[in-house]
């Protein structure tokens, strides 16, 4: 007989890591099985056949810490006692998995493994004070997602990668306990590498509380723990696709999945993962129809071309016992995408819209060893990231082989000048770049918006290489009491190369290509303890970063920066809830990008050059909250978490000198997320499960900008004089108010419904609905020219939005294969949802009357008569026969019609609907 | 087997998606209007120096875009039969103080050859000249082939080229000129007939002996001689390049000075009479500074002379086709306009020619 208050207690006096996020503990006691059985002293507890042997205390307590998060066997053998093991044991990271052990007398000691599986209550554990929000590779597979970021994105608190109001790049990525963040670019660009679906054994968001081991975070931890290979060879493979569905359904998606584990000799385990996808168009829209059947977008208003997309993530693992002690993991990962990128302006030309390259590479090795002695457990991660990135034209169109895969690198002209990093090669045009004039190729064939002969002349190559080492040393000190030391050290290689409008020789309007190579390192140590009573549990923690940019500009000197971060949190158990406090400062080092010079287009032909800042110091943020966790009914959760979020040193550009068009960057912006989210989960039982959460947050951002203060003044009502506030605040760039999340699964058992044939169709289907509908994010207002804000930032709110996903599966078999067949569904109900708007209007469409001002500005630039010889000459525009389309008469309405083209709303809307064919066989 | 089936499925109905939302009007290779002569371009800025394609497919002209802020030519090509104009080499955009014109385009079978002029609109200096090659294909890569000015042996500056075009495969041909000032126009004056051979590891000058103060030249189709007219002169002359030799091809006589010449066959053309502007400059002494005139076809068996119609034009550049069926040239539109006395009766009438062309297609 068990309850969930001798659990607790239990786990209050085993203990377990407190946010060691990749790994977990087992923990329980061995007894004699049957009723008040006698707790087994000396009994050998053991992991995944053999490994991380312990002996179980005179109260026949164990603890298996540092345990890999996913499932695991736990076996107990003792004296005179059957030897017991339990499969399954799914161990979540940073928690406790509490597991006793009753073993049966067997004097003879022969009897077979007994196997059985059990699971454990995983919320109110009050030493895991981290707000941990998490989703089994098992429960990856029920939701309609396909990547981990979209299922992260379901968690209380995301908004998108935006985790508690933080902007992009905040968050850092736990790859198997260590660390892994794109430090150039973070909060423009991709991660790089994407961690298979299919390799994970579990993803979770941690927005709170995270251990000192972990640093370079101010937002949110994605934590991701891969999952070992089996111990017998099996295998997955999976496609699916929407391309038999037509027009308007069809988006030329393929996506193949394969999977194969097994044992290797001298017991290494073995795992391989490729995932492969291709969209012939990568970014569906559900704009609206246009309305002018001219418009080619109005007989296919679906699809938009020059839009294809394809990646490729490959991984394998190993697993390799050395000895009984110690285990080396090995994990390669490579991850490949390049997209074609539709430009509105290149709308009827194409070949010479942007394109997109990166790739990325992490190469993780884990060693851990016991030191069976004084029980103490060493991790040694050595760590290999590379991101590589390139955009620019197109040197050729691709070829695709199979729906939108090429099996080729799609060339990007001049690339080979950007990776040699020749900026003096680079003061010439850029062989093969044409200047852009406005395309002919449109129906309205005036000379007006669109662009063509050549492309926008943009060339950016950057990468980012690290090797980060890290040493995590955990010391049970007594029963009660656990400390925790380790300390990282990354050398890092940064090199990036920009030119613009490479089309023209660099000189007075066109600025220099720009060029960076250094070598940034940085290193932190960190020390946590962590302490029990009965009824309390504390942990302290201290972390100290330091990073040196080594942005070896002229006449700047590098200058290492550091901070210094204190972690505590508090936790009891009060009246049946798990009640937890905590602080904690967070430190991360700003995108290296901002530390180098750039180059960039206005877009006004006046390209401008930014300086680097390598002075550049440490963002961080301050976080207070107060959680409460409470179990009602048996399988129904509750968590809420009040949290309040001070940023500070946020990097932000500022004006540098008097010359408006100077900026530099700096550590300049200060703000405050304050949240309260509430999550309510029912667990799988009796085929049916919710989880249904709900956040209220607020992101402001202090500024003591002059520029925005003069922005900001109000007339006092009674002396009538001008009143400027000290500071202004204005919402941050996620500050998304209300969001609410409704995850539904359920499944119909395997016996139910009719039998058809000898088949009964709807048994064993499940199902999982997703509804999410959240508040509108703010965006800034600008004048028509777009180049001044107007008002604040961020004065102005999108409409909310709402969609409803659905993935329904069944298990199929076809004579020894199984598998399973299943319909994918993203916003099944077709909602139009606006995710941005102009922000001189702040409505996704443009006024008639400035429809008319745009086309009336671009006739009065080119008033000429279209001659019939010119490719711009229409037939059925030239009203009069004369063989000019002349005058306004003629003229006029194709510049309306060009206009009204042109800004066509076309990414203002979410997604449309989408859905996908999928087959998944096991074997 | 279902899942192969499947996949097969899935493979069959993909469909092509790259379809461009190119706007689909073909239009068709005819002219706006049948009637002869033909008037291939409606260009409000000029159209001019049209020369065939080898074939006698294609009309290569210098047109000038008037959607093209800077006022740059381009060269641009077209069917022979009329229609659309596609650009075959523009002068790079974004360079605003400068305004270049690509001209007098030379299309051989495997090079387009064509002059740039480049000039500095702010400072109004003076033009710089050069000689370009492509493969005829839209924005093929330009190949410099010889930058002017340049001093002939004689010691004249040439600072452009006039009538460019291939004498044979590796060898231009074109007219030296160098540039005299009537104000408020800068004018070229032609020097010497001059041969650019590219065939050569260095690319070398002939200057043709016999030729000074030539006004127009053009190569014969087998490439061993010239034709060629000189300032002020009635006659159209030809010189055979390997010998030196030359003979009198045709005197238009009291009809008028001659100059543009072009033959195929027993056929010649040339712009005779009308306003070919004779001056006498500086520096270089007689030029002409020509405004266009009577078009006139040559039988040179018999040496009869037919005068094309004007139709309200004067011409120039008449070219004739690689097998002399068709002709293409600039037709300048002329406007008569009456004088008046003061009692409104006409006395007299001011004829004002347009310095902006369109080109011409005259049949058989």
């Amino acid at each position: 007989m068990r309850t969930p208050w001798a659990g607790l207690l239990l786990l209050l006096l085993t203990g377990a890591p407190l946010a060691a996020q990749a790994v977990g503990t087992v923990a329980g006691v061995v007894r004699a099985a049957g009723p008040g059985g006698t707790p087994l002293a000396g009994a050998r507890v053991t992991v995944d056949g053999g490994r991380y042997p312990v002996t179980t205390s005179a109260q026949g307590e164990y603890r298996l810490r540092e345990v890999t998060a996913g499932w695991h066997s736990v076996a107990a053998a003792a004296i005179s006692y059957r030897p017991l093991s339990r499969d399954s044991v799914l161990v979540r990271a940073g928690q406790t998995t509490l597991l006793d052990l009753p073993l049966q007398a067997d004097p003879i000691g022969l009897a077979p493994i007994e196997v059985i599986a059990d699971r454990v209550d995983s919320v109110l554990d009050p030493l895991a004070v981290a707000d941990q929000q998490r989703f089994t590779a098992e429960e990856l597979r029920r939701l309609p997602v396909s990547s981990v970021e979209e299922a992260i994105a379901l968690s209380a608190g995301a908004v998108g990668e935006s985790y508690r109001g933080g902007r992009l790049g905040q968050q850092a990525f736990i790859v198997d306990g260590l660390g892994l963040k794109n430090q150039l670019d973070a909060s423009t660009g991709s991660l790089g590498v994407r961690v298979p679906p299919a390799l994970l054994a579990e993803a979770s968001l941690v927005t709170n509380g995270f251990s000192a081991r972990y640093g370079q975070a101010v937002s949110a931890l994605v934590n991701l723990a891969t999952r070992d290979g089996g111990d017998r060879w099996a295998g997955r493979l999976s496609y699916e696709t929407d391309r038999p569905l037509g027009n308007g359904g069809d988006y030329g998606l393929d996506r193949g999945v394969v999977s194969v584990e097994g044992p290797l000799p001298a017991k290494i385990r073995f795992l391989a993962v490729a995932d492969l996808s291709g969209k012939l168009d990568a970014d569906p829209i559900n704009a609206p129809r246009p309305a002018n059947p001219r418009d080619p977008r109005h007989d296919a208003p679906w699809l938009l071309p020059h839009n294809s997309g394809e990646q490729a993530d490959l991984a394998a693992k190993l697993t390799i016992p050395l000895g009984s002690q110690q285990t080396l993991r090995i994990l390669a990962l490579h991850s490949a995408d390049q997209r074609l990128l539709y430009d509105p302006a290149y709308k009827y030309d194409l070949d010479l819209a942007p394109v997109r390259r990166s790739s990325g590479n992490l190469l993780n090795t884990h060693l851990q060893k016991v030191f069976a002695g004084p029980d103490i457990i060493a991790d040694l991660r050595v760590g290999y990231f590379s991101r590589e990135f390139t955009r620019g034209a197109p040197s050729s169109l691709p070829d695709y082989q199979f729906g939108a895969f090429t099996g080729k690198k799609i060339g990007i002209v001049g690339e080979e000048i950007a990776r040699a990093q020749d900026t003096a090669g680079a003061r010439a045009p850029i062989a093969g770049l044409l200047a852009p004039t406005f395309s002919d190729q449109t129906p309205w064939g005036v000379p007006a918006f669109f662009l063509g002969r050549g492309p926008r002349g943009d060339l950016a190559w950057n990468r980012f290489r690290e090797v980060r080492t890290r040493l995590d040393l955990s010391v049970p000190a007594g029963r009660n009491t656990d400390f925790y030391f380790g300390g990282e050290y990354s050398g890092q290689g940064v090199r990036t190369f920009q030119r613009v409008l490479g089309y023209l020789p660099t000189g007075d309007t066109v600025p220099a290509a720009t060029a960076a190579n250094f070598s940034p390192w940085s290193g932190a140590i960190y020390s946590e303890v962590q302490a029990r009573s009965t009824d309390l549990a504390i942990t302290l923690g201290l972390r100290y970063d330091q990073f040196s940019g080594r942005a070896e500009l002229p006449g700047k000197a590098a200058q290492a920066k550091r901070s210094l971060s204190p972690r505590f949190a508090v936790s009891t158990v009060l009246k049946g809830a798990t009640f937890i406090a905590s602080i904690g400062k967070f430190s991360q080092a700003p995108d290296y990008q901002y530390l180098v010079d750039a180059a960039f287009d206005d877009t006004t032909r006046t390209g401008r050059s930014r300086q680097g800042n390598p002075g550049l110091g440490f963002e961080s943020s301050t976080q207070y909250e107060f959680s409460l966790r409470i179990r009602p009914v048996p399988f129904v959760s509750v968590r809420g978490n009040v949290y309040i979020r001070r940023l500070d040193g946020l990097v932000a550009s500022v004006p540098l000198s008097v010359d408006p068009d100077s900026s530099i960057f700096g550590n300049v912006d200060a703000g405050s997320v304050k949240g309260a989210e509430v999550i309510v989960e029912r667990e799988f039982q009796n085929n049916w499960a919710v989880r249904v959460s709900y956040s209220l947050q607020e992101a402001t951002a202090n500024s003591s900008s002059a520029f925005f203060i003069r922005r900001s003044f109000t007339i006092d009502p009674v002396s009538g004089d001008t009143l400027f506030p000290s500071k202004v605040e204005f919402p941050l760039d996620y500050d998304r108010r209300h969001t609410l999340t409704a995850i539904v699964s359920g499944a119909v058992p395997a016996t139910a419904g009719p039998r058809v044939l000898g088949v009964r169709p709807f048994a064993a289907i499940e199902g999982t609905v997703i509804f999410r509908v959240a508040s509108g994010l703010p965006f800034t207002f600008t004048n028509a020219a777009g180049d001044s804000i107007v008002g604040l930032p961020n004065d102005g709110r999108l409409p909310g939005t709402s969609t409803l996903d659905m993935l329904v599966r069944r298990p199929i078999r076809l004579g020894a294969v199984r598998g399973i067949v299943y319909v994918d569904a993203r916003n099944l109900l077709n909602r139009r949802n606006v995710v941005s708007v102009r922000r001189d209007t702040g409505t996704p469409v443009l006024t008639e009357a400035g429809i008319q001002a745009l086309a009336d500005s671009a006739l009065s630039a080119n008033p000429s008569p279209i001659p019939f010889e010119s490719p711009r000459y229409r037939p059925w525009a030239d009203l009069d026969g004369n063989g000019y389309v002349d005058g306004a008469g003629e003229l006029r309405p194709l510049y309306l019609a060009a206009a009204r083209d042109f800004t066509q709303p076309l990414f203002a809307f979410g997604p449309p609907r989408l859905f996908r064919l999928g087959m998944e066989i096991a074997f | 087997m279902r899942i192969r089936s499947a996949v097969a499925v899935a493979m069959a109905v993909g469909c092509a998606h790259q379809e461009p939302l190119a706007h689909h009007e073909p239009r068709a290779d005819t002219p706006f209007t049948a009637s002869q002569p033909i008037r291939l371009t409606y260009n409000i800025a000029t159209d001019a120096s049209p020369a065939w394609s080898f074939d006698g497919r294609r009309l290569y002209y210098s047109a000038h875009d008037s959607a093209r802020s800077d006022h740059d030519a381009c060269i641009v090509t077209m069917p022979s039969t009329g229609g659309t104009r596609t650009a075959v080499q523009c002068p790079a955009l974004g360079v605003n103080d400068t305004s270049e014109l690509l001209e007098r385009p030379a299309p051989g079978p495997d090079l387009l050859a064509w002059s740039r002029s480049e000039l500095g609109v702010v400072e109004h200096s003076s033009p710089r000249h050069s000689i370009l090659a492509a493969v005829p294909v839209p924005d093929a890569p330009v190949r410099l082939l010889l930058r002017f000015p340049y001093a002939t042996t004689a010691g004249h500056p040439h600072d452009m080229p006039l009538f460019l075009q291939w004498l044979r495969p590796g060898v231009l041909l074109y007219l030296g000129a160098s540039f005299g000032t009537s104000f408020p126009d800068t004018v070229w004056l032609g020097d010497q007939v001059t041969l650019l051979n590219l065939t050569a590891p260095v690319p070398t000058l002939d200057f043709v002996a016999g030729t000074s103060g030539a006004s127009a030249v053009s190569a014969s189709p087998d490439g061993t001689s010239i034709y060629y007219t000189i300032t002020g002169d009635t006659r159209v002359l030809r010189q055979d390049l390997s010998t030196g030799l030359e003979t009198l091809v045709h005197d238009f006589g009291a009809a008028g000075i001659a100059r543009d010449p072009s033959v195929v066959g027993q056929r010649l053309a040339a712009i005779v009479g009308g306003q070919p502007g004779l001056r006498d400059f500086p520096l270089q002494g007689l030029g002409q500074v020509d405004r266009g005139g009577h078009l006139v076809l040559v039988d040179l068996q018999n040496g009869a002379e037919t005068v094309v119609p004007d139709g309200d034009r004067l011409y120039r550049r008449p070219a004739l086709s690689p097998d002399g069926s068709r002709m293409v040239a600039e037709g300048f539109p002329y406007v008569v306009t009456p004088i008046l006395d003061s009692s409104g009766a006409v006395v007299g009438a001011d004829t004002v020619t347009s310095r902006r062309a369109d080109l011409w297609l005259f049949e058989e």
